[in-house]
């Protein structure tokens, strides 16, 4: 019976196809029986149809990394920023933990030796969070997260209330947003609490408390929706109030420190599919998925099984969304077009501009849309790349003129969905 | 005694291999049962990943699969 709910589901669910303009799912190749299709998200996006224009930044605002900080930042350490400091935590080559380092107006103000405990860290997907005011950072992975004060852990987080974590600091507590797993986690009845995304706790985990939750009209989606359709963010905004950003459907949220909604908007541009990004994730999904699905599929000592799937495929809009004192960033993911362009939003939701740095960037031409992905981090005054090392002041990306501005002087007209 | 020891054993072998033709016959006649697996596979800032709900036909589960791929963020 519930099989056959997960069927409907699956129907409702099923927007355009990879790689077609058709409802219907399309067969994977490599796993008989299983289907691809779009998360109810894709089907959302077509109703934003607002042009993307990224205005390509001239080379010439972007300033390298002074020789004496990019030698104290390896290539493969993790970068973040928060208000005015800029950090950087990598491997330590002479010991067994991890090497932090902070930098303020481009010099080092503090370098601490970390030694995380009680969860698995590797370099490949570890994150760097600052608090704004550096007092805290938190070592983030794709199912844990440590919280440090100094050099001393002072909270670890993991479990299923912590899946891929967005993690932000306010105010000595500690803010995170999970990515709900699986499609069969169920939403509330009637009178239970509502889903909760996002939470709040003190730095050592105590205290936890829903900050943010799936409430009826956070649920853009609905009623196709499941939870792990959503996947929000939270930041800090230099007055304290939040972003809460859900970067797969592109609705952004400004919130009360507590999480109180104040105003909603939606990313209104009209994004393209990239189908060669969607066939590699299919790719990669087949790959993984084979491999541990064959041995329960061709085991002689059982009867033959009879085998049905279907997988949901969520590409998030976007990447990356975060504060810049009160402003807002947000950062296209790979697996749309174009991607990973940089959108300033200003604090009252009343201007949108997109910035492109593709050029500045160092990749291969032929790199897979995996590898297209652009390293970059953000401070209260500069957009910084990492490959090659080095900034863009935002006053100078900002200062740059549109095409026509001059024939048509004035402030842009508000974004739609306010 | 001895006599009746041979008969008390055979008699349980013979128990024992009905028993075991049996479980053989079950199975044999055993319908193939169905698998069913629920996925999601997602990219975001800087990973591949999935997770799959795998179950028969009763709705009982029969395990969870998931893995990801990760960038250097």
């Amino acid at each position: 019976m519930k099989f056959l709910g997960f069927v409907i589901l699956g129907l409702f669910l099923a927007g355009p196809a990879l790689g077609q303009t058709s409802p219907t799912p399309t067969a994977a190749p490599g796993i008989p029986g299983m289907t691809f299709e779009h998360g109810p998200a894709v089907k959302y996006r077509e109703k934003f149809h607002e042009p993307v224009r990224c205005l390509e930044v001239p080379p010439q605002l972007f300033h390298p990394a002074p020789k004496e900080l990019a030698e104290l930042v390896p290539q493969k350490a993790s970068v973040a920023g928060a208000g005015p400091y800029l950090g950087a935590v990598f491997k330590d080559p002479k010991g067994e933990g991890y090497v932090f380092r902070l930098f303020r107006n481009e010099k080092l103000v503090q370098e601490l030796f970390l030694h995380p405990h009680g969860f698995q860290v590797s370099e490949r997907g570890l994150r760097l969070v600052l608090a704004r005011d550096g007092e805290y950072l938190a070592l983030v992975t794709p199912q844990a997260f440590a919280v440090f004060a100094e050099s001393t852990q002072v909270g670890l987080f993991q479990g299923s209330e912590v899946n891929a974590p967005e993690v932000a600091f306010v105010r000595g507590q500690v803010l995170w947003c999970r990515h709900p797993m699986g499609l069969r986690e169920r939403w509330p009845k009637p009178g239970e609490e509502p889903y909760a995304v996002c939470y709040r706790s003190e730095l050592d985990g105590s205290s936890r408390e829903p900050l943010f939750s799936l409430e009826d009209d956070v649920r853009s989606l609905a009623p196709n929706d499941n939870p792990a359709d959503y996947y929000f963010s939270v930041s800090l905004r230099r007055d304290g109030k939040l972003w809460l950003v859900d970067n797969a459907t592109g609705n952004i949220f400004l919130t009360s420190s507590t999480g109180a909604k104040l105003r909603k908007w939606t990313f209104p541009f009209a994004l393209e599919r990239d189908l060669e990004a969607e066939r590699e994730l299919q790719e990669w999904f087949v790959g993984e998925l084979s491999a541990k699905l064959g041995p329960r599929l061709h085991d002689a000592t059982k009867p033959r099984e009879k085998f049905e799937g279907k997988t949901t495929v969520n590409i998030s809009v976007l990447s990356r969304a975060s504060a810049a004192g009160n402003d807002l960033l947000l950062v296209t993911n790979t697996g749309w077009k174009p991607a990973n362009a940089v959108f300033w939003v200003s604090s009252d939701l009343r201007q949108a501009r997109c910035f492109a740095v593709d050029k500045l960037a160092e990749k291969a031409p032929g790199a897979s849309s995996f590898d297209k992905y652009i390293r970059l981090a953000f401070t209260d005054d500069a957009l910084w790349l990492r490959e090659p090392f080095g900034y863009i002041l935002w006053q100078d990306l900002l200062a740059l003129e549109e095409p026509g501005e001059r024939d048509a002087p004035g402030e842009a007209p508000p974004p739609p969905g306010q | 005694m001895l006599d009746n020891l041979k008969n008390w054993a055979l008699g349980q072998s013979k128990r024992l291999a009905a028993a075991a033709a049996l479980v053989v016959a079950l199975a044999a006649s055993q319908p193939a049962y169905a698998l069913y697996a629920a996925c999601v596979s997602t990219s975001t800032q800087c990973s591949y990943s999935y997770h799959c709900e795998l179950f028969y036909d009763d709705d009982t589960s029969t395990g969870i699969e998931w893995g990801g791929s990760f960038y250097l963020c």
